[in-house]
């Protein structure tokens, strides 16, 4: 049961309201707060339970499950990394996608990872216009509105809670083929080469083949086999491994480098409480959190403190301050580069040992006895020069430290009160909110091994500070008359943003400093500043009549620096309704409907975050013809034409209808939320292509149009509810749809390795060759091929194993976006016990696994094979769906890759205990509740290894393995 | 209080009226790039829009990926030599080059990673930002000279651009007039600039020849080279004599080449005088850029992919030890004479190659000033090949004696007492087949001389000539070709396809019907 406060009169009646009735639950919207009830938009509400229950790191990592038409990427498993977001689909191509994130009421530019879990009330997901138009500029990809806990009225409550836990590896390794079948692939590989590519016979192939081996895999020293050389190992009767081949290491790189149980710990101390007049909340967190892969780790001190006061009846004011030291040792290497352990010791050979080895194969043992690591100096083969990867996670050092304060302040003039005459409602609001970053960051290679060790170490020391502020002042209305209720709101207010780089590098240092003044020769300097400033009007008009219907209307005007001056004022708006029909008469007798209500809104919203050619870092001068001025000549200054002028350039934006149907029935027992909702992108901010003859390849210009549609729905149902039990099971499912409008004249297709933006297709739909099996003869890959007639209609189709013909013959093959996702939760109590449950699942949609490619057509000698590729096609006659060994082989990029992306994860358990009240009060405390959790717990996907949710574009990268964590804790209160 | 109420609401009121800033504050501009009508005002300042397109003539940016292939003039220098014969790739290494080397790019068009990109979006960029240079001609300040030596510089830049967009994305000059080549653009690109279609061989080579005059006219009159990457008069000829040489112009070529020399003020030098090619300020050098230390490409630089560092006892090794470059042992054991001190530019033990006596013979011309720090200046134009430059024209004019005379002006500081009697002008089909023609000899000194520094496939096509790659000259298995066409000279093998994005934003060509052929022939 809910508490309820009632004042003491004569005949008092109190209704008892059950907890499931949750309408009437304030939730924190844009500029306010808003009652569920007569919400007109669409918003999500988290609470921060929800978020404690988990052992993530940063925020964004609680949000995957919790709500409708919110998709997540798994993130890096990378301790403090963040996972990425979209709301209610993809909003735009070359602007972010991301949504717009707001802590206490102004947009946030601190660091996520910055923000500690524990002191968040309440997560709001804004994702209609309705909601978010009053974010105008910045809204149009939703909002995720982070409100942190204030203190309540009541004596002091002192909160300590701590958990300690243990991470693995949350996908699986893929499946690779162990040290003989590396070989006899090898083999094979070397064969087909002979036959396939310079024409030897079989036989003359086969013998060159064993004979060739030696060189490809590194000389005796590195066969692991002792009974046999490289040249017999390979049975001439049979063309198999010898059978009776022994190994003598078998030393896998990736156990190496993986801890299985890193260890993670997190301690909080909260203080709450206050008068009627004034309260508090301080906070004080610590986290300490390893990663599995050796020497990356993040720690986090946090405290925060958060005061409101009444000081008259017509006077408010609070002070939110918060501030976060946190630091992250990671690896700084991504892509297919050696120094990267998530492609290089994950993909590596499995023929090569960790440690050094004399011809025998035993350990070579240094002066004390231990084995040495093994960089491959004695001759490895292929290009893994001077590497160890356990040696180089040790040795290379990076760091970024995060400084981030953020202060919320603000007052507020006005009453109420009866007293105040014509004034009674009428509100004064200002509000300052300040987000200050200095980011410390260090990349560090070492001077003995690898990349810089002839040069004596490479030491990079970055600098950023990030200075941002939002300074508003609100005038709001607030009167009831009778059974109408006005809320009027006006508002303005100006946003700055102040970012500072600064960079230097040195080589040749001083061994034991990482510092750069002992370093000889400087191989970097740059610095350099931006800003970005909004000023904006905004106000909001909501009427409701007798609890029955609402309207709501808002209006925002803003100016963005980012575009020319008479481009740069841009006008959003709203306009929402609510009907709450069991509120009316005919519904009276109805009695198993609790509630329920339709609403519709439609909006529109802006996008002004445009990004550079490279997707990810932000454009803050769009329109501008400059020449960039990073291009010295030895000691001549130089510059070059890096953008071109088109003043035009402005907002995106984003037109937004929601239709939305609540309902609560069974008294309370069966609630149901269903919602549609069509976001149609205009004047899409497109880089207008150009010819690259032009020396560009576009301009920035508002061209294009894509529109989001889909439908949402959210089931919670309360099972078995007695006085011990209470079961309820929630499903959550999101549909989206996304389709390309309108593109440019010149170019209806937009056409980016093995994406194609096209007009009437999903955004990045695959667009490559399409396999056609294996030749049965010859063991080549075949495709499908066309010809086009003059009209551009395929004409023509057939089988071929020409891969150019392949290349130019691509089919578009489906996307990445799911038909279907969402999560299914359950909450389960028994007395003081409680369990709860959280499934994510996705339905639909493909992967291009890049990872997988790369294992099956293996594109150096010292890549290991995926264990598919023992399909492989050996002889003629054989019929399989896998080529014929190669290494470094052409292939026309196919969908053999593409994997279909559907997947069930059991994202988290967690079971508690709270002890009986009985022995509280004896111990003098007020609670105590002990809990274990499993988070990441298991992922079932259609190819081992494979992470379904790298991306939103559907592709996949050498990046670190998600965590899996065990987890333990308690929370005392008193 | 109610008063109270009401000023403080009046003064809260003034404030937001305050804080709603002046629009200026709206007007934001960065700090790392400037306007381009400044820059363009004097030539003073002119030289910074120079300077920065000489920067990336040796810098990695032009693809999106693979960059370790891509920095600029020297990059590609390395790119035409492994297409050749006479640069012999030992092993993949990392891959780079290697696709090159085994003619395997062409299908990659589509992404922006790959040669068809990277060369087309380089030539191109040096063509805008040049164009930008030269619409600035008329109102830029400065004297004659100053404003010469500016305008000179671009229409240089502009004539070279096109001429190594002609070489890589058509079939040489001679015979193939009419095909089509690249769209021609001389004015500066703004935005919407339409896309043009491609003009033929013959409209693209008369843009560079009259744009190359125009540069030699302006920078006659103009002040002398004040940073060696810039094109001075020398340079500028020498790039006239390329061209003219491509074009098969003899007299051009002949005169060209030996302005060119004038000019300069540079001299040949014994081998022994400029060991490891890496130093611009050696006497025989008309072109280059000085690397300092933070300019430097670390690994995507060109001493990277060439010197193996075999002799420094240094754990980690650049790509030249993985990827070893190394000569057609055909070249250097019948070819050179025994007593050529060129001979010390490769190393025929074979020590440290995996491949060991298979293996070509290991390069050791180019190496590092200085490995620790990635330093090594590299060197775009030596006097030297206008010798042998002037040498061939003059053979094909006929002139004999003179072509002796400027051969032998290379090689009396190459090898000891040197003469050759060859006469006559003919050259095999491939260049396995010898005719022992004098120009066959001064096309032998050239494939010594400039080993690494020319791109062999450049003055494979325009001498009409095929190649084959054997074992026996020193290549491993996987790049012999030995399916492909590469005794034919006019298949289209070399022609480089267009990347995808030109037809995405060029409303005037077309896919289907203006790419270059995709295979070896269609």
């Amino acid at each position: 049961m809910q508490t309820q406060e009632v004042k003491i009169q004569p005949r008092v009646k109190v209704v008892l309201r059950s907890d499931a009735e949750q309408l009437d639950e304030v939730m924190v919207v844009a500029y306010g707060t808003a009652k569920k009830s007569s919400f007109t938009g669409s918003a999500a509400t988290i609470s921060g339970d929800k978020i404690e229950s988990r052992p993530i790191t940063n925020v964004t990592k609680a949000l995957e499950g919790q709500s409708t038409g919110v998709l997540t990427t798994s993130g890096s498993g990378q301790p403090g990394e963040a996972a990425s977001i979209v709301i209610r689909g993809y909003g735009s191509i070359n602007a972010s996608q991301d949504p717009l994130y707001v802590v206490d009421g102004i947009p946030y530019n601190g660091t996520l990872s910055s923000i500690n879990p524990s002191d968040i009330e309440s997560m709001t997901v804004l994702k209609d216009a309705s909601a978010g138009a009053l974010y105008g500029a910045r809204g149009a990809n939703g909002v995720v509105m982070i409100t942190t806990k204030q203190g309540k009225e009541g004596k002091t409550n002192v909160s300590w809670r701590s958990t300690a836990g243990w991470s693995s590896r949350a996908i699986p390794e893929y499946d690779m083929v162990n040290q003989k079948e590396f070989v006899q692939l090898t083999y094979e590989a070397l064969r087909n080469g002979y036959v396939f590519t310079n024409s030897y016979s079989w036989a003359d192939a086969e013998a060159a083949a064993r004979n060739s081996l030696s060189t490809n895999l590194g000389g005796e020293l590195y066969n692991p086999f002792k009974n046999y050389t490289w040249n017999q190992i390979i049975d001439p009767t049979t063309g198999q491994v010898r059978a009776d081949a022994q190994a003598a290491w078998n030393e896998n790189w990736m156990d190496a480098i993986l801890h299985n149980n890193a260890f993670r710990h997190e301690h909080q101390l909260q203080l709450s409480g206050g008068t009627e007049k004034t309260k508090y909340m301080f906070s004080l967190g610590y986290l300490n959190e390893d990663g599995i892969l050796t020497g990356t780790n993040f720690q986090r001190y946090s405290g925060r403190a958060n005061i409101n006061s009444e000081v008259t009846e017509w006077f408010k004011g609070n002070m939110n301050v918060s501030l976060t030291h946190s630091l992250m040792n990671y690896s700084q290497y991504d892509g297919s580069s050696t120094s990267n352990v998530w492609y290089s010791a994950q993909f590596i050979s499995p023929l090569f040992p960790m440690y050094v080895k004399d011809m025998e194969g035993n350990n070579v043992l240094d002066e004390n006895g231990n084995p040495q690591l093994d960089y491959g100096e004695q001759g490895r083969p292929g290009s893994y020069n001077d590497y160890n990867p356990l040696g180089n996670l040790v040795d290379d050092k990076s760091y970024v430290k995060n400084d981030v304060a953020s202060l919320r302040t603000g007052f507020t003039l006005g009453s109420d009160s009866d007293n105040f005459g014509v004034f009674k409602g009428l509100k004064l609001a200002a509000n300052f909110g300040m987000d200050y970053r200095t980011a410390n960051q260090m990349n560090y290679m070492n001077m003995y091994h690898g990349n810089q060790a002839a040069a004596g170490g490479l030491l990079y020391k970055y600098n950023t500070r990030m200075q941002s502020y939002t300074f508003n002042q609100i005038l709001t209305w607030d009167r009831s008359f009778g059974l109408h209720s006005f809320n009027v709101m006006a508002g303005h207010e100006f946003y700055a943003y102040q970012y500072e780089y600064l960079n230097a590098a040195k080589s040749n240092l001083v061994d034991g400093i990482l510092e750069l003044r002992p370093g000889t020769t400087i191989t970097s300097a740059d610095s350099y500043t931006d800003k970005y400033r909004i000023e904006s009007w905004f106000g909001r008009f909501n009427y409701s009549f007798d609890e029955k219907y609402y309207f709501d209307a808002s209006i925002r005007r803003d100016g963005s620096s980012r575009f020319h001056k008479n481009h740069r004022w841009g006008t959003f708006w709203s306009v929402g309704g609510n009907w709450r029909i069991s509120k009316e008469a005919f519904m009276e007798d109805v009695k198993w409907v609790d509630n329920l209500s339709v609403k519709l809104s439609y909006g529109q919203q802006g996008n002004d975050n445009i990004l550079k050619s490279d997707g990810v870092t932000t454009n803050y001068y769009v329109w501008q013809s400059l020449y960039d001025l990073g291009w010295p000549n030895g000691n001549n200054i130089g510059g070059m034409v890096s953008s071109l002028e088109n003043q035009e350039v402005s907002w995106e934006k984003n037109g937004n209808i929601n239709v939305g149907v609540e309902a609560s029935l069974f008294n309370h027992r069966l609630s149901i939320n269903a919602e549609y909702y069509n976001k149609k992108t205009t004047d899409m901010l497109l880089s207008y292509p150009m010819a690259t003859s032009t020396g560009f390849n576009g301009y920035n210009a508002n061209v294009g149009d894509m529109r989001n549609s889909g439908f949402e729905f959210e089931v919670r149902g309360t099972v078995i509810k007695t006085s011990d039990w209470n079961w309820d099971i929630t499903w959550m499912g999101s549909t989206v749809k996304n389709k390309v409008l309108k593109l440019t004249n010149e170019s209806p297709e937009i056409i980016n390795g093995i994406y194609s933006i096209k007009e009437g297709m999903p955004i990045n739909t695959f667009y490559m060759a399409k396999s056609a099996g294996v030749d049965p003869a010859t063991g080549a890959q075949l495709y499908w091929a066309y010809d086009k007639d003059d009209n551009g209609n395929i004409t023509n189709e057939y089988i071929t194993s020409d891969y150019n013909k392949a290349n130019e013959s691509k089919y578009y093959l489906g996307s990445r976006i799911p038909d279907l996702y969402g999560s299914i939760g359950t909450n389960l109590t028994w007395k003081n016990l409680d369990l709860s449950v959280l499934t994510t699942y996705s339905l639909g949609g493909k992967i291009y696994d890049g990872l997988y490619r790369g294992s099956m057509e293996n594109m150096y000698y010292n890549n290991n094979w995926n264990e598919h590729a023992l399909r492989r096609w050996q002889k003629p006659g054989d019929i399989t769906d896998v080529p014929r060994m190669e290494v470094g082989g052409t292939y026309a990029t196919n969908d053999r890759w593409l994997i279909d992306a559907s997947y069930f994860a059991i994202k988290n358990i967690t079971l508690g205990y709270t002890l009986p009240k009985a022995w509280m009060v004896k111990a003098k405390l007020s609670s105590i509740r002990i809990f274990a959790s499993v988070d990441n717990l298991a992922l079932f996907t259609h190819l081992k290894g494979m992470d379904p949710q790298y991306n939103f574009s559907g592709s996949t990268d050498y990046s670190y393995s998600p965590n899996k964590t065990w987890s333990f804790g308690f929370e005392v209160n008193f | 209080m109610k008063k109270i109420l009401k000023y403080t609401f009046v003064g809260l009121m003034g404030c937001s009226v305050l804080t709603s800033c002046l629009d200026s504050a709206l007007d934001t501009a960065p700090t790392d790039s400037m306007s381009g009508t400044t820059l363009l005002s004097n030539a003073n300042s002119a030289l910074i829009p120079l300077n920065g397109i000489y920067r990336s003539m040796y810098t990695s940016w032009s693809p999106t990926d693979n960059t370790h292939q891509s920095f600029g003039i020297n990059s590609y220098t390395i790119m035409a030599d492994v297409m050749g014969e006479d640069m012999i790739m030992d092993d993949m290494g990392s891959g780079w080059y290697w696709y090159d080397c085994l003619y395997n790019v062409k299908s990659r068009y589509t992404s922006s990673a790959w040669r068809s990109y990277d060369m087309w979006n380089c030539y191109y960029t040096w063509i805008s930002n040049a164009n930008y240079i030269l619409a600035a001609q008329e109102t830029m300040s400065g004297t004659t000279e100053d404003v010469n030596y500016v305008i000179g510089q671009a229409y240089a830049i502009r004539a070279y651009s096109y001429f190594m967009l002609a070489q890589n994305f058509a079939r040489t000059y001679k015979g193939h007039e009419e095909d089509p080549c690249c769209p021609i653009y001389t004015e500066p690109t703004v935005a919407g600039t339409a896309g043009q279609p491609r003009s033929t061989v013959q409209k693209v080579y008369e843009l560079i020849t009259s744009d190359i005059q125009t540069a030699i006219n302006k920078l006659t009159d103009a002040p002398a080279q004040k940073y060696k990457t810039h094109i001075d008069l020398s340079v500028a000829y020498g790039i006239q004599a390329r061209i003219a040489l491509t074009m098969e112009d003899w007299n051009l070529a002949k005169t060209a080449a030996h302005n060119a020399i004038e000019a300069s003020g540079c001299t040949v030098l014994p081998v022994s005088d400029f060991l490891g090619l890496n130093d611009v300020t050696a006497a025989n050098v008309m072109w280059g850029a000085p690397i300092q230390n933070d300019q430097t490409g670390m690994y995507a630089s060109f001493f990277s992919h060439m010197d193996a560092v075999d002799e420094l006892d240094v754990s980690q090794k650049p790509y030249g030890n993985s990827a070893r470059k190394q000569i057609n042992k055909d070249l250097y054991d019948n070819i050179m004479l025994p007593t050529d001190t060129r001979k010390q530019w490769w190393d025929p033990t074979n020590e440290e190659s995996e491949r060991g006596a298979d293996a070509g013979y290991q390069q050791e011309k180019f190496k590092f000033s200085d490995y620790s720090t990635w330093l090594g200046d590299y060197i775009w134009m030596r006097v030297e090949e206008m010798y042998l430059t002037a040498a061939e024209a003059e053979c094909m004019l006929g002139d004999e004696t003179a072509a002796k005379n400027d051969l032998y002006a290379v090689m009396s500081k190459r090898v000891d007492g040197y003469t050759t009697s060859k006469t006559g002008t003919a050259l095999g089909a491939t260049s396995s087949q010898r005719t022992g023609s004098l120009r066959e000899e001064i096309i032998d000194q050239r494939r010594i001389e400039l080993w690494g520094e020319y791109g062999r496939i450049w003055d494979l096509r325009r001498l009409h000539q095929g190649f084959r790659r054997t074992a026996t000259q020193g290549w491993p298995d996987a790049a012999l070709l030995n399916n492909r066409p590469t005794d034919d000279s006019e298949c289209y093998m070399w022609v480089l396809t267009i990347p995808q994005s030109e037809f995405d934003g060029n409303v005037n060509m077309d896919l289907s019907k203006d790419q270059n052929p995709t295979g070896d022939y269609k």
